[in-house]
């Protein structure tokens, strides 16, 4: 063997014994990204102890934690208690600034310690057209240019506050979720200005619930993007839901279910629309909802029987006591060749 | 006379030793990890003396404190309630617990984390489909990692881990022994194997434990091993392995994915007057998932572990007592699996979203 190939053994053999800290910061982040909901500071501890590297885990955590609030849609509550602000992509301005397009304010949050340090009022561009924000937003004060739209019947909606769509999901999440919490980005054609141009806008709900001291964390997470067909007067909702539950008293099980659907419907006036748009989605999850269930009864008796049955196929227990002449009898069906 | 607990209670499997042998599954690297094992046992006082827990001293990790290692392995890294019930305990997921068990030597604790993160990286990288089934779901593949990661780095004994030996051994490049043929694979001379007596037994073991297996599983693979342990005493290691998925060994044809593991190991105490002591530890993990148009995908993963022990007369034999035993357990198992585990994951998405009749009667339906 030449000197090089010994050489190139050694190496290949070294690189077997030790893991670099790209790879050691690659596995330290699928941890964390891979957390139940709730439980990522958990596992952060965990992880970081057991790297015992501070550098490591730091470009680690810097890496996983905003992917981890973005795909748990973690909720924050914003420090001028103006309510909580979602972590989501639809309301991400730059890696740690975060629309609230209710209040209208951009929150920049800690990713890593999970909070909120500080509030400012969006600007202009931040925000999507007055147009948009009929369709959307449920803000109060009227627009010089809604009025002139839409006639004085806008103005009159906007004042006893019945206006679109986030009015509706929040009433809709507060019935269907005991903590739910949501909100309405404009997640494309934010500066279209009136009819004639497509756009979209993304309902987002996010229901979790953490109870670490009856070993249980859970989360429930939809997205629902609508699509304005301008030329088409239609409207294209696609879903997808996502819940998740942790248990693990004395033992340790995951439930995780994903669900994605369609449905359509015409495009109206806002107030319409943020009303049919409602009741689609409230439809949809609660048909979801029902079909969890069913998977749930199901399990007993048909899914988990596949894995392991209840009682053996004799419907007795074993007979230990008599094992001898079960192994007598598998062989004899084994020479007999009726076996199998 | 029988008792049944989570293994989480701690610190009442009477040990007669403090190093299990693995029935030739040493290596170099693992000879000397079992001599430190042995240092650090006994600094814990071993030596057939049931141990007290410290718990303040366990639970900041032993990293920081230069005391002596933990050393009643398996038993501390498995979840435990809290001593007070206001303190959260820390998520199971990782059982990472590990942490504690590992030796407070730097370079020690450097070792294994490395032995850590090559095994995860193996697990997450080297198995593509495996690798698939991580990215879907957050349940089993984290805790089947590290649990047999936590196992095999500990050495509690080596053949708790067989069932994923696969992984785990290939990993190390170390060699298995068959059960069937007692041979090593691959070939190993000098490998240890157990007395001509007790292979005996290991050989009715293995066939019994198939039918069994085919009875409760309908398919499936199952392995027996046993090796001696000091004081006239033997473990028995009992591993179940069934594929439930419609590709696999399905037979119902409604699991697009699901496997069920089952590690049962099973310490046999000398005989005294016509009675052995069997102290079952028993194991499962488990992955199902069912994926349907109109339901989108729905899976369930996890893992439990619980303990028994029990006083029997020998009359009827070993291999029928150990038998009858780990039925009871896998029974109560797949139940509270099935009605406790189960059964908190959907009340979790009933807290998080109520029963529809219920929405239902105070939203009017607005659907056309």
């Amino acid at each position: 063997m030449s000197e090089e190939d010994q050489l190139e053994e050694e190496e290949e053999e070294a690189e077997e014994e030790e893991l670099s800290d790209e790879q050691k910061k690659e596995i330290a982040k699928w941890f964390l990204t891979h957390a139940p909901a709730g439980e990522i500071q958990y596992v952060a501890k965990d992880v970081r102890s057991l790297l015992f590297n501070e550098i490591v885990y730091g470009m680690a955590a810097e890496e996983a934690f905003p992917l981890y609030n973005k795909a748990h849609m973690v909720s924050l509550p914003m420090p001028n208690s103006s309510g909580d602000v979602l972590i989501t992509t639809f309301g991400e301005l730059s890696e740690n600034e975060y629309l609230d397009p209710r209040t209208a304010q951009v929150a920049t949050v800690d990713h890593v310690k999970q909070v909120c340090t500080n509030v400012r009022p969006a600007t202009d561009e931040e925000l999507p057209s007055s147009y948009i924000e009929d369709f959307r937003g449920v803000e109060p004060t009227v627009s010089y240019d809604a009025v002139f739209s839409y006639g004085f019947s806008m103005l009159f909606h906007s004042y006893v506050g019945s206006c679109p769509l986030d009015a509706e999901i929040i009433k809709y999440v507060g019935e269907a979720y005991p903590k739910g919490v949501c909100a309405v980005y404009c997640s494309k054609g934010k500066d279209v200005e009136g009819p004639g141009s497509d756009f979209e806008l993304a309902v987002v709900i996010s229901a979790a619930r953490h109870s670490p001291q009856n070993f249980c964390n859970g989360s429930w997470r939809s997205i629902w993007k609508i699509k304005f067909n301008d030329e088409m007067r239609t409207m294209e909702l696609t879903g997808s839901m996502q819940v998740g539950a942790h248990y693990f008293e004395e033992g340790n099980v995951q439930l995780d279910a994903n669900h994605e659907c369609k449905d359509s419907t015409a495009f109206q006036a806002p107030d319409d629309c943020a009303i049919s748009i409602a009741s689609i989605i409230s439809h949809h999850e609660n048909e979801y909802l029902a079909s969890l269930e069913g998977s749930y009864s199901n399990l007993p008796d048909t899914t988990f029987k596949d894995l392991r049955r209840k009682l053996p196929v004799t419907r007795t227990l074993f007979p230990w006591h008599n094992t001898l002449q079960l192994s007598l009898n598998r062989d004899i069906t084994k020479e007999l060749g009726t076996g199998k | 006379m029988y008792t049944y607990r989570g293994v989480s209670n701690g610190h009442h499997r009477p040990r007669k030793r403090v190093v299990y042998k693995s029935g030739g599954h040493q290596t170099k690297e693992e000879k000397k990890k079992s001599s430190n094992n042995n240092n650090n046992n006994n600094n814990g006082g071993g030596d057939g003396v049931d141990k007290t827990d410290p718990p303040s001293a366990q639970r900041d990790g032993a990293v920081s404190t230069p005391e002596p290692a933990p050393s009643p392995l398996l038993r501390s890294t498995l979840p435990s309630r809290p001593a007070s019930p206001g303190s959260p305990p820390p998520p199971s997921l990782l059982e990472l617990r590990v942490v504690k068990l590992i030796p407070s030597h730097p370079s020690l604790f450097f070792y294994n984390c490395l032995n850590l993160f090559r095994a995860i990286r193996f697990y997450t990288t080297v198995t593509p489909e495996r690798n698939s089934f991580c990215v879907n779901t957050t349940g089993m593949p984290i805790p089947t990692a590290s649990q047999c990661v936590h196992e095999w780095l500990f050495r509690e004994p080596i053949c708790l881990v067989v069932s994923h030996a696969v992984i785990i051994l290939t990993l190390l490049d170390e060699k298995m022994r068959s059960p069937w043929s007692n041979k090593y694979h691959p070939f190993l001379e000098d490998g240890n194997l157990p007395s001509p007596e007790l292979r005996k037994l290991e050989i009715e073991a293995n066939e019994v434990f198939a039918i069994y297996c085919d009875q409760y599983y309908e398919g499936g693979i199952s392995s027996v091993y046993m090796w001696e342990d000091d004081n006239e005493s033997f473990v028995g290691c009992f591993l179940i392995k069934k594929d439930g998925s419609k590709s696999g060994q399905g037979r119902r044809g409604y699991l697009q994915e699901g496997s069920w593991d089952a590690i049962h190991v099973i310490e046999v105490g000398p005989e005294e007057e016509g009675t052995s002591r069997y102290c079952l530890t028993s194991t499962v993990m488990l992955s199902l998932m069912t994926d349907a148009e109109s339901s989108g995908t729905f899976s369930l993963s996890g893992s439990i572990r619980r303990q028994m022990n029990m006083d029997l007369s020998v009359a009827d034999g070993h291999l029928c007592n150990m038998g009858r035993m780990i039925e009871e357990m896998e029974s109560k198992l797949r139940n509270s699996l099935n009605q406790v585990y189960f059964g908190k994951t959907r009340e979790m998405v009933c807290t998080l979203r109520p029963p529809a009749e219920l929405v239902q009667l105070k939203l009017p339906d607005r659907d056309s």
